[in-house]
């Protein structure tokens, strides 16, 4: 096979080049000035239409509420309630500054940690400002806690979280309005095996859109043994769609 | 009895496989998913969406509720939602529902879309609850109701002092015919229940399916701000529609509520709470408290942090005192005052400064020193024997 010189090489280069000089220059001879843009504005003025979806959204930020263990010994016996926060009495009947129940109510995502029974925390991380807060168990209170000499409770209650406890969102201090504009149920209500409200317009706004679910458990003096539960926390909009 | 108690133990333990669980669905909103007024074989389509924002998969349910699931189907009813911002971490959802030739019944029929999170395994422990999150969104389909039916809700603007309070009721025909003259009267009153004053709103007419707005307007000058409830009957050809809005004229304002302080040991520093509450609609910047304390020409003034005073809301601020510089034990006047908008509210109380109160030393410190004044005795006992001894010897 016979080589190629350089010379060849180069002669070839710079007929390359002059076929690529005449075709530029007879591609711009052809073209007509002024320089004429198909499919440009008539006027100087652009609209952009941006579609922004909402979406319905919700964060257990704490889902775990631990009782611990103990034993039904309510002073001069009856019944037992123990619960979620602030006032909340131990296992055997005294204040409640003991190992359970002793209830700083908390407004971290922590849990698990000291001795403290820390209720559910719900956030609204969507951007649906109505949305609507349910909450349902699969057991009534028999079938979860059980006893005869006593009714057993099985209840919930709804508190604001950042107007009281500060916001939990990066760049969100001090305190802000109630995260839950209408409807906050904060009385003791039965926890029912079909939904009930706990709020009926929880907000969207960052700083301000978590409320904490409270839990409460009368024990009959003649329960025992190991129980379980699922509780489920629901956000609808509207309230009847959960 | 007792007994049987005693060996009774309890757990009780809300447990879920994660730590945090979060679950969305859209897109929401009465835009997005408007109400529908019934006609027969109505087919209506919507493009939905299911979306995880954790960063693990997990599984999830879909299911349909309400009063017409048999006319209505999802494209997916089971599925696993990817880590977010990871591909299938949006689901696309086809939701379709096609109406009957008839509904027997007027009235509202809901249609929930519902997305739940599905608990995955049992609770690694005896005792244990475990949990889900669930979303779901609805809308209602209408069936006329036969003759004139007047579904209606009010909105209410500018809600300040000295100024006009604009009411607007939305009204809507739910009935079959048309309504020849529709008109609202809104009776006001405060939070005492006390009558302040009746409003009639412009008269509409309102075809079948129509919604109008009637308005009403209230020039609240000279009333205080506070909580009110407007109780509205709209009467439309001969029928009555009821229903109370509660509501608040807001003012500029803020106002202190109390001041409480215990009395406070000499020479130490204590704190003074100042309670207040918020009149205004909106925020208010900058808000501080200042406190002075005086008796006998002694002259002290402390300055809170300064907050944002949220509407309607109650809040207290702190301020400090240290009482080493003060005139001792007695009793203190003071003054605190509010300062926010370039407006100020003061409120004078008194406060007291108390003798130190004697403390019994705390039981084991005083063993301790009691030990240790035996443990030196016996030293210099023992170390006088030896010299004793040692003397003796030295004498022998």
């Amino acid at each position: 096979m016979a080589e190629i010189s350089n010379n060849l090489i180069a002669g070839l280069l710079i007929v390359a080049i002059l076929i690529s000089i005449v075709g530029l220059a007879n591609t711009l001879t052809l073209m007509q000035y002024p320089v004429k843009y198909t499919g440009a504005a008539t006027t100087g003025a652009g609209k952009a239409n941006v579609t922004i979806e909402s979406a319905l959204s919700i964060k257990l930020l704490r889902n775990e509420s631990w009782f611990g263990s103990g034993y039904p010994n309510s002073q001069g016996g009856g019944i037992l309630e123990i619960w979620s926060n602030n006032t909340a009495p131990n296992w055997d009947g005294t204040a409640g500054t003991g190992s359970f129940n002793n209830g700083s109510e908390g407004n971290g995502t922590d849990y698990n940690t000291g001795t403290h029974v820390y209720p559910f925390v719900v956030e609204n991380n969507g951007n649906d400002p109505d949305t609507c807060i349910k909450v349902y168990a699969d057991k009534t209170a028999q079938q979860f806690i059980g006893g005869a000499a006593q009714t057993p409770e099985f209840r919930f209650a709804g508190k604001n979280n950042e107007s009281a406890w500060g916001g939990t969102n990066p760049g969100c201090s001090g305190s802000y309005p109630d995260a839950c504009t209408s409807g906050l149920v904060q009385t003791w209500t039965d926890m029912g095996t079909s939904s009930t409200t706990v709020c009926t317009n929880l907000n969207s706004s960052q700083c301000s859109d978590e409320i904490r679910i409270h839990f409460l458990l009368g024990i009959p003096e003649d329960a025992a043994g190991s129980k379980t539960a699922t509780v489920t926390v629901a956000g609808c909009n509207p309230c009847g769609a959960c | 009895m007792l007994k049987e108690i005693s060996i009774s133990t309890f757990f009780f333990i809300f447990l879920f496989s994660f730590s945090v669980y979060s679950l969305g669905i859209g897109p929401s909103g009465p835009i997005s998913m408007p109400d529908v007024n019934f006609e027969p074989n109505l087919a209506i389509e919507r493009n939905m969406f299911v979306i995880n924002d954790q960063d693990y998969p997990f599984p999830v349910e879909m299911e349909l509720g309400g009063n017409l699931t048999e006319y209505a189907t999802l494209s997916e009813y089971n599925f696993t939602l990817a880590p977010k911002d990871e591909p299938g971490s949006v689901k696309p959802i086809k939701f379709t529902l096609t109406l009957p030739e008839k509904l027997e019944k007027p009235g509202a029929y809901l249609v929930a879309i519902r997305a739940a999170q599905v608990v995955g395994g049992v609770p690694s422990q005896a005792g244990a609850l475990g949990g889900k999150v669930k979303v779901a969104l609805g809308f209602y389909v209408h069936v006329p109701y036969p003759g004139k039916y007047l579904e209606a809700d009010m909105r209410i603007e500018n809600t300040e002092v000295n100024k006009t309070i604009l009411f607007i009721i939305d009204a809507i025909n739910r009935g079959n015919e048309t309504i020849g003259t529709a008109q609202g009267t809104i009776r006001i009153y405060d939070a005492a229940g006390k009558f302040i004053v009746a409003l009639k709103t412009d008269a509409k007419s309102v075809a079948s399916k129509e919604q109008v707005e009637m308005k009403a307007e209230w020039p609240a000058f000279g009333i205080s701000p506070g909580e009110y409830y407007a109780a509205v009957g709209i009467d439309y050809d001969g029928f009555k529609t009821t229903f109370q809005k509660g509501f608040r004229i807001g003012s500029p304002t803020a106002k202190i509520l109390n001041v409480s302080a215990e009395p406070i040991v000499n020479g130490t520093i204590g704190t003074i709470e100042t309670e207040v509450i918020s009149y205004w609609n909106k925020n208010i910047e900058d808000a501080y408290v200042t406190v002075t304390v005086s008796k006998d020409g002694y002259d002290l003034t402390t300055k809170s942090p300064s907050i944002v005073l949220n509407p309607w809301k109650k809040i207290k601020f702190t301020n400090f005192w240290d009482t080493s510089n003060a005139k001792g034990p007695g009793e203190y006047q003071g003054i605190a005052t509010l300062h926010y908008m370039n407006k100020t509210d003061s409120m004078e109380f008194t406060l007291i400064v108390k003798e130190p109160e004697f403390v019994f030393p705390d039981i084991t410190l005083l063993l301790v020193i009691i030990l240790i004044i035996i443990f030196a005795v016996m030293v210099l006992y023992t170390a006088r024997r030896r010299k004793r001894k040692y003397i003796q010897k030295k004498l022998a």
